[in-house]
Formats: C-alpha cells, structure tokens, sequence
C-alpha cells in the first residue's frame, strides 16, 4: 500500500506520521491538563470572589453600624434612609453568596447562621431606631446598651473569617493542584518529542530506501520509455514526413479539383441560363403555335362559313335555274303564241301582213329570249358546277384545316411538353449548379483542410524532431540518475 | 364566264338598237321565194312542216283515250270549245318515242278536227324554196309522208306534209299506215 503512494504522499506520511503519532498522545493529555487548570482557575476565581464578597458583607456591616451609630447620636432621617438601603443591599449580598457558596455545605450554614444574626441585629437596630425617634437618644442608648449587638457583630466577624478561611484552604488547595498540572504539561512535551523524533529518524530511513528502490525502478522504465520514445519518435516523423508529403500532393490534388468544380459551376450556370432562354423561346413559340392554333380555327370558321355560302350559291343557282325553266317556258310559249299569231296572220290574206310583222318581231323576240335563257342556263350550269367544284375544294381544305388545326394541337401540346422538359431541364441545372456550388465549397474547405493537416504534418514532423531529442536527453538523464541511485545505495 | 360584262352590256345595246330600229324600218319585200316552215320534233325524229299547212298550235290539253282506238290515235281532247282527234306523229311516222305523253299539238287545216301531238317545236324557219330539195334526191329518206327536204343552216329535216297525214288518217283502217301504238 505505500508503494501506491505518490513521492509527496510519502514523504508526508514520513514527515506528519510521527506528528500525528505525538498528537495524539499529547491531545488527551493535554486537553485534561487545561481542563484542570482551568477549572482550577475557574475555582480561584469563584474562591477570590466568595472572599471578596464575604469582605463587602462584612464592610457592609460595619457601614450599617456606622449608620446606626450616626443616626442615634445626631436623630437626622437621612441615616435610617442610608441604613436601610445598606440594609436591602446586604439581603442582596446574602443571596449572592449563597449562590456562591451552593457547592459547600459548610458555608451554607455558616451563611444562614450569618443570616439569621442579621437579622437579629436588623431587629434591635429597628427598635433602636423607634427609641431615639420617640424617646430620645438616652432611651436609644439603652435599648443599645441592653442587647446583643456586640457580641452578634462579633460572631458575625468570626463567621467571616471562618468562611474567609475555608475559601483561602480550598484555594490553596486548588493552586496546588494548578501546579500540578502546570508540570505535567511541561514534562509531557519533554519526555514525547525525542520519541517522536526517533520515529522520524525511522520513517525517514524507510521512506529513503523504498524511493530509492522506486526511483531505481521508475528510472529504469524511465529508460526504456526514453529508448522507445526515440524509436517511436524516429517512426513519427518518418511518417509525418510521408504525411506531408501525400497532404501536399492531396492539397495540389484538391486545388485543381477545386478549379475544376468553379467551372463545372459556372457551366452549370451558363446551362440554366440557356434553359432558362429556351424556356422562355419555348413559351414564346408555344403562344405563337396558340395563335397559329386560334388563326387555323378562326380559318376553320371561315371555311365552314364559305361552304354553307357555297352551298347556299348552290341552291340559289337551282332556284335560277328554275326560274330560267319559266322565263323559258315564257319565250317557248310567246313563240308559240307569235307562230300562231303568223298563221291567223296568213290566213287574214294582205290585211294581215303588217300583223305578220309584229308576230315575227315578237316570235324573234322570245327566241332571243330562250337563246339568252339556254345561255343563262349554261352560265347557271358552269357557276354550280364551279360552286360544286368549290364547296368539294372547300371541304377538302376544311378537312386540310382540321389536320391542320390537329397538327397545330399536336405542335401546341409538344410547345408545352418541351416547355415541362425545360422547366424540368432548368431546374435540374438549377440543382446541378447548387449541388456543384456546395460541392465546390467543400472541396475548398476540404483543401483548406488538407493544407491545415499538411500544415500540421510539418509541425508534427518538426515536432517529433524535438520529441526524438527530447528522448535523447531523457536517456541521459536516466543514466545519469542510474549513477546518482548506485552511488547513494553504495553510500 | 363565256362572255365579260361589257359584252354582254354591248350585246344588250345592239339588241335594244335592232329592236327600236324596227319600228322605224319599212317592210321588208324580198325578191326571192321564202316557205315559212315549222322545225318539230317528233319522238326521236326531226321534221319540217310547212306553216300554212297548220291552223294553230295548242298546248297539248287533256287527252282521253278511246277504247280501240286505231294506231297512233291517243284520243280526244277539246279545244275552244270543239273536240279533236288527237294523234301522235311519231307513232304514225313510225318513230321510236318515250312513253311521256307529247307537249304540243298541231291542228291541221284540212282537218281542223284533227291534231298531231309532238314532243317539241324546235324553231319556226323562213326558208327559201332552193333550200328545199325534192325528196326523190335522197332515196334513203323515203317515207310516204315526206315528198321533199329541208337543207338549212347546214342541217337537214324531212319536210312533211300535213295534208297528206290528214288524208291517211282519214282513209278507212284497212289502209292505216302504222300499227296501233301500244
């Protein structure tokens, strides 16, 4: 267990063990050595006092005597007022006193047999008092001359000296005893510290053997952790030094990769830039195929309008064509009409020839007319046919417009998917140049750190050159140590 | 458009011009011989026919058929107010015709109670007699009711004769030239 001990520890315990030792013997000692002084003084003291007090009881007396005396011979009031508070002042005393003197019997009943004198004495003082008030100081001297108060006055002086005495015995007793224990006290330290002073002298023998031993022992591994320490310290910095220089390599590495991640970043920029342009190229072109959209329908709307006209045309043109069917039954009836009239006309002989005239005029009129009608008809007869002609090119370029409108559709609805694929596009570029933002910054941080641990490699480097000479010289303090421990344990 | 507005424009103008000239035109007398023909069509054929030879042209009325009827006779029909004998000219000439009943009636004037229903009056014609041509010429045209020929304006129409169609009809129904048509 004490070699558990630290060197201080040891050399504490060596040091406070027979300290401790002699306290321990002194204390109980010594503590019963002051006890008894001082409870031999506390005793002179109460001693002195009983003494003291029992000398202010007897001045006491003699001033109440003297109050007395003074009052009987000059009648005056004012000494039976100083006799009486001398008188209160004595009660007073009496029971101090007795609390006092509650230990000893003996001076208990000297105390009450005091007492009881007193106030004896009070009583006759009292009735001299009423005899030199009434009756004069003669009456009052004979009260006087016919008691007792002599001889009280003696036995309360005999009483005094008799506790006086027995205070001054005990006192002297307890001094005695103070003495004593004065002495005792005195030789105990005498008599202890050579002792402990032996027990020293040991402690420190057996404390100086067992560090030597230990010191040998700890500078021995001392030396062996000086020895591996410098192995260890020559594997350190060959390896901070490859350390160093893979970090220097890591760190070139880690600036070039930095380099190069700014400008996968700034591509990564320049690419949602460019999304971001063809984003808004591709809504810019799909509002244009939306208006190429609405002006194809808008087309749509006007085909459709000119193939109802169309048709309309058509069935107006039939409607001519029918009315053409009456002008021309109209000319072929004139015609007729006009031939019948030519007939009667001939039959009417010359009178009839100037009728004739006008028939033939009115004949050649109504076959001007179904020449113009068969003309009309065939004009009729071309407009349907071009109306046909138109409503079938109408509707195939209706049908032209609705493919049309389709594709338009189809091209609108690939605007607009080109438009999410941008968008898409853009913000995966978006996230392409945050994510190489962040990466850039930690690569950076990662070649600061790589620099710092190079940085740190240096220093370990430099380091464990101070640590291999630091074990250098921890090797040669041990042996010098070695030295000092064989010699002290020669000596 | 066979023609452009203007001409039409013009076209009218010279037709207003002809027609109030006329009035101001003294009557025409020509020095050579002129026929006032008619132009008819008669189911599939195209005849001529002189107009003197015709004492009206009806509309075809309502024509009530009798019962065993003679060929070519489609019935009977009032006219003014007097019933005629309606008979079909291309049945009696032998032509093919449609089933459609025909538009036009010609009374006879030999016969005024007699009328020969055609498809169509083409044209009335006032010819000169040298573009008639006698129907001998033209041996393949023979038909008893066609003496002569009409050449004009580059065609050619069998030029009949309604009297002698009168006369036929009116001949006993042993020597009926055509069969009954159905």
């Amino acid at each position: 267990m004490f070699r558990s001990l630290t060197l201080g520890q040891q050399i504490a315990a060596g040091v406070l063990l027979p300290f401790l030792l002699l306290l321990l013997a002194l204390s109980p000692i010594s503590y019963s050595n002051a006890v008894a002084v001082s409870e031999t003084s506390r005793n002179v003291a109460h001693a002195q006092t009983v003494i003291l007090r029992v000398s202010e009881l007897v001045s006491n007396g003699k001033d109440i005597e003297i109050a007395q005396r003074n009052y009987l011979l000059t009648g005056r009031e004012e000494f039976v007022s100083a006799y009486r508070a001398l008188s209160e002042g004595q009660d007073k005393k009496f029971e101090e006193l007795r609390r006092l003197t509650a230990d000893s019997l003996d001076q208990q009943q000297r105390l009450d047999t005091m007492r009881a004198l007193v106030r004896e004495k009070q009583i006759e003082t009292l009735e001299m008092i009423e005899a030199r008030r009434r009756q004069g100081l003669t009456q009052a001297l004979q009260v006087h001359n016919e008691g007792r108060g002599a001889h009280t006055i003696e036995e309360l002086r005999k009483l005094a000296t008799s506790m006086t005495t027995a205070e001054e015995e005990m006192l002297q007793k307890r001094s005695n005893e103070n003495a004593i224990a004065s002495r005792r006290a005195i030789l105990l330290p005498i008599l202890c510290v050579p002792f402990c002073v032996g027990i020293m002298v040991v402690a420190v023998v057996f404390i100086s053997r067992n560090l030597s031993r230990q010191l040998g022992t700890a500078v021995q591994h001392m030396r062996s952790s000086a020895a591996e320490l410098q192995a260890a310290a020559g594997q350190q910095t060959k390896g901070a030094k490859g350390q160093a220089a893979t970090a220097t390599e890591v760190a070139t590495t880690m600036r070039e990769l930095v380099s190069t991640s700014r400008q996968i970043a700034e591509s990564a920029q320049r690419v949602t830039g460019v999304a971001a342009d063809t984003t808004a190229a591709a809504r810019t072109g799909d509002h244009t195929v939306q208006g190429a959209q609405e002006a194809v329908e808008q087309v749509k709307r006007q085909v459709d309008r000119i193939v109802a006209h169309m048709l309309d045309l058509g069935k107006r043109t039939q409607e001519i064509g029918s009315i053409l069917d009456i002008i021309n039954e109209l000319a072929e009836q004139t015609n007729i009409l006009s031939i019948n009239a030519t007939i009667e006309a001939a039959g009417a002989g010359e009178s009839g020839r100037r009728f004739s005239v006008v028939a033939d005029e009115i004949r050649k009129l109504a076959d001007r007319v179904g020449g113009s009608t068969k003309e009309i008809r065939s004009l009729i007869e071309e407009v349907r046919a071009a109306a046909t002609t138109t409503v079938m090119v109408t509707e195939d370029g209706s049908k032209a417009v609705d493919a049309s409108a389709r594709q338009f559709g189809e091209v609108a609805a690939s605007f607009r998917r080109i438009v999410d694929l941008l968008g898409n596009t853009a913000q995966a570029a978006r996230e392409i140049e945050l994510s190489t933002k962040q990466q850039t910054t930690a690569v950076e941080q990662a070649s600061t750190a790589i620099t710092d641990v190079a940085q740190t490699a240096r220093e370990t480097e430099a380091s464990s050159g101070q640590t291999m000479e630091t074990a250098n010289q921890l090797a040669t303090l041990s042996q010098q140590l070695i030295k000092l421990i064989r010699s002290s344990e020669r000596a | 458009m066979k023609e452009p507005l203007d001409s039409l424009a013009q076209r009218l103008l010279t037709m207003r011009q002809q027609f109030d000239t006329s009035f101001a035109l003294p009557l025409a007398v020509t020095e050579a011989p002129t026929q006032k023909l008619l132009a008819i069509q008669a189911g599939e054929g195209r005849f001529a026919l002189p107009l003197a030879e015709c004492a009206s042209i009806q509309v075809c009325p309502k024509i009530v058929e009798l019962p065993a009827a003679p060929a070519g006779l489609l019935g009977i029909a009032g006219v003014r107010g007097r019933l005629l004998a309606v008979y079909r000219l291309a049945a009696l000439l032998g032509i093919g015709h449609q089933a459609a009943p025909p538009r036009w009636l010609l009374v006879a004037r030999a016969d005024e109670q007699i009328g020969f229903a055609v498809e169509n009056i083409d044209a009335y014609l006032q010819v000169f007699s040298a573009e008639i041509f006698p129907i001998s010429l033209r041996a393949e045209l023979q038909n008893p009711f066609c003496t002569e020929l009409l050449v004009h304006q580059g065609s050619a129409r069998p030029l009949l004769g309604l009297a002698a169609l009168v006369a036929a009809v009116n001949r006993p129904a042993t020597a009926s030239p055509s069969a009954k048509e159905p």
